[in-house]
């Protein structure tokens, strides 16, 4: 009987294909959205991460215990040992890469004028394990360690009007407290992902930055790339080097550094509830549409009870037309929200101007990140909720008097 | 055996009360070719309705076959319907999507008839009422003679005990209405089914073999006659 009523199901559909079409599209709009919602808050989420485990903060990192309480004040003295975290990571399984760095704000004097900018000092060498700084080259090279180089983002440079091989002077605070100034040259230019780095950073020689803020062998802070399991990392991590060290060290994962990472993240579940009100907006056309079904066929609904219908089978004949509308306007969203997340996952979104000024560890070009299980659930999702959706305007139909339907004209 | 007893009906029509059937009793033989008889509004609907099980009645009974089918509820109704009745509609009402095969074999599927058995019955109802040939097509591309056949056949595949009929030939030319008024005398011989037909169409009255004539609600004749 189901087969027959879903053979039946499928012609009554093709009875007014430009309605039937109206309601599949509605379906499937609101899934091609959420299949690319979703894509976009998940690949915003993971280019996050990246950058935040990249260029911010690593995974893990570690620091001076104090460093949190008094970093308003540029605490360049609350430093941590480097070659003794540098030890004790090394023989650590769980630790895949990491690298000391130092960032401190400075001034570019300029065209006889000050310009703020924030310095980061790097051990290159090691950075070649940490990330890929040859594929953000734009031109130029990479400074050397013992060499007063620079490289700086393509902005900053631009806005300051500096080209390779220029040579321009940096004020900053020392370890010490007093201030200091260095003459850089411009060894490359890079094009950071993040718009904040581009716009704000240059990076130099650790052993130069050192030596310029007077920090010894100290560092600020170290960013270590895990395995898995980021702050059961970060917990372990921790117990070993303070025992290795003697020092207080605040040791945290990514996910609890950064405020804005929170934010994503809990915007991914904001984002699963606005899906539903997309479905659900989506699903109120289907309703009006199995509404209108059940006036104008009326008639029919009074014969099919006359002829012994029960109210249950005269609710599931209009149910599974609104559930074959939504599978299939679900299977031709989802199918195009795929094309579209796999489409501009590979060319990416271009933000640049929407995120100028905007100090967030989010790159300027954004990558829709695809799952193939988040094309499967959102595709069930959006078939249950549509076709639950039906589900009310259908009960109407069983609750119709026979003789009634058979007199309405 | 049908049996109506005192049978009242009445509608509402906003503040009005249209007493529809004021106390029709009636007791109808098995495999009669009844004609219930009468002009507009005179309450044939109402009772056909009511034998029908489709509609609730305000006063009296109706068994059928000892069975009290009035004070049944509306689940036992429909399934009452589904095993004891056929209808035919003044307007066929077939379902427009399916085949004349489809829509007969569709009432043998809500019984859960085996597909086979499904098939053969189908077949041989159709062929009965001239329909061979013409199974795949849809009513739009029949005639109406064609759709009442199939109407005829969609009420008679099942072997109900009764075929109800409201007005069965309205919507025809009087040559086709009288052929398919013969095809009812002829299905009501062969498989001693009960039809009860409602008119006010001499021409179709002539056909019956026993007519009960109503007015204003009330019977006002029930003659007997020879076939």
């Amino acid at each position: 009987m189901t087969m027959k009523l879903i053979n039946v199901a499928f012609r009554n559909i093709s009875r007014n294909r430009r309605r039937s079409l109206l309601s599949g599209i509605a379906v499937a709009v609101a899934s091609m959205s959420i299949v690319f919602l979703f894509a976009l808050v998940q690949g915003m989420k993971d280019d996050m991460g990246r950058n935040l485990a990249t260029y911010f903060t690593g995974e893990v990192r570690i620091r001076n215990a104090q460093y949190e309480e008094y970093e308003r004040y540029n605490p360049m003295h609350l430093t941590v040992d480097w070659e003794s975290i540098d030890r004790a990571l090394a023989q650590r399984e769980d630790v895949t890469a990491y690298v000391p760095r130092v960032t401190f704000p400075s001034a570019f004097y300029v065209n006889g004028g000050n310009h703020p900018a924030l310095g980061l000092g790097a051990d290159f060498a090691r950075e070649a394990e940490f990330q890929d700084l040859e594929s953000i080259l734009k031109e130029g090279r990479i400074p050397e360690a013992g060499k007063n180089e620079m490289l700086i983002g393509a902005l900053l440079a631009r806005d300051l009007k500096l080209a390779l091989g220029d040579k321009v002077t940096i004020i900053s605070s020392t370890a010490a407290r007093g201030n200091n100034a260095i003459t850089l040259e411009v060894a490359g230019i890079a094009a950071f992902p993040v718009a904040s780095m581009n716009s704000q950073y240059f990076w130099i020689p650790l052993d130069r930055a050192q030596y310029f803020l007077r920090m010894d062998t100290g560092v600020q802070e170290v960013l270590v790339k895990v395995e898995e399991h980021e702050r059961k990392s970060a917990a372990a991590i921790k117990e070993q080097l303070e025992a290795a060290t003697g020092m207080q060290l605040d040791v945290k994962a990514y996910q609890d550094i950064s405020m804005i990472y929170g934010f994503i993240e809990l915007a991914q579940y904001i984002y699963y509830f606005i899906g539903i009100f997309f479905l659900l907006l989506g699903s109120t056309v289907i309703i009006n549409t199995t509404m209108m079904v059940i006036y104008e066929r009326m008639r029919e609904i009074g014969t099919l009870s006359a002829l012994g219908m029960h109210g249950k089978e005269l609710t599931k004949l209009f149910f599974l037309e609104g559930t074959v509308i939504s599978a299939i306007g679900a299977f031709f969203g989802v199918l195009l929200g795929t094309a579209i997340t796999l489409y501009l996952g590979k060319f990416g979104i271009n933000f640049t101007d929407a995120l100028s000024g905007i100090d967030m560890e989010i790159s300027s070009v954004l990558y829709p990140s695809f799952s193939i299980w988040t094309a499967i659930i959102v595709y069930i999702y959006s078939v249950v909720v549509s076709s639950l959706a039906t589900l009310i305007p259908s009960r109407k139909a069983s609750r119709i008097e026979p003789v009634e339907a058979l007199r309405y004209i | 055996m049908i049996q109506v007893q005192d049978v009242v009906r009445n509608y509402k029509a906003g503040e009005t009360v249209v007493k529809a059937l004021k106390g029709v009793s009636l007791e109808i033989a098995d495999g009669e070719f009844l004609s219930i008889a009468g002009p507009s509004g005179s309450g044939k609907t109402t009772l056909l309705n009511l034998i029908g099980c489709i509609d609730s009645l305000d006063g009296g009974e109706i068994t059928i076959d000892g069975v009290p089918v009035s004070r049944m509820d509306k689940h036992a109704k429909t399934e009452f319907r589904r095993n004891n009745l056929g209808f035919i509609f003044q307007t066929y009402n077939l379902i427009p999507v399916l085949s004349a095969y489809e829509n007969v074999s569709f009432v043998l599927s809500i019984l859960n008839v085996p597909e086979r058995e499904i098939k053969e019955r189908t077949m041989m109802i159709l062929q009965e009422v001239g329909l061979t040939g013409m199974e795949d097509r849809r009513p739009d591309r029949l005639s109406g003679g064609q759709q009442q056949r199939i109407a005829i056949a969609r009420a008679l595949v099942k072997n109900p005990k009764i075929v109800l009929a409201d007005e069965p030939t309205a919507n025809l030319d009087s040559k086709t209405g009288e052929e398919i008024l013969r095809l009812m005398q002829e299905m009501n011989r062969k498989y001693h089914t009960t039809f009860i037909f409602s008119t006010h169409d001499r021409m179709v009255m002539d056909y019956a073999r026993r007519l009960v004539s109503l007015h204003d609600g009330q019977v006002t004749g029930d003659e007997r006659r020879e076939a």
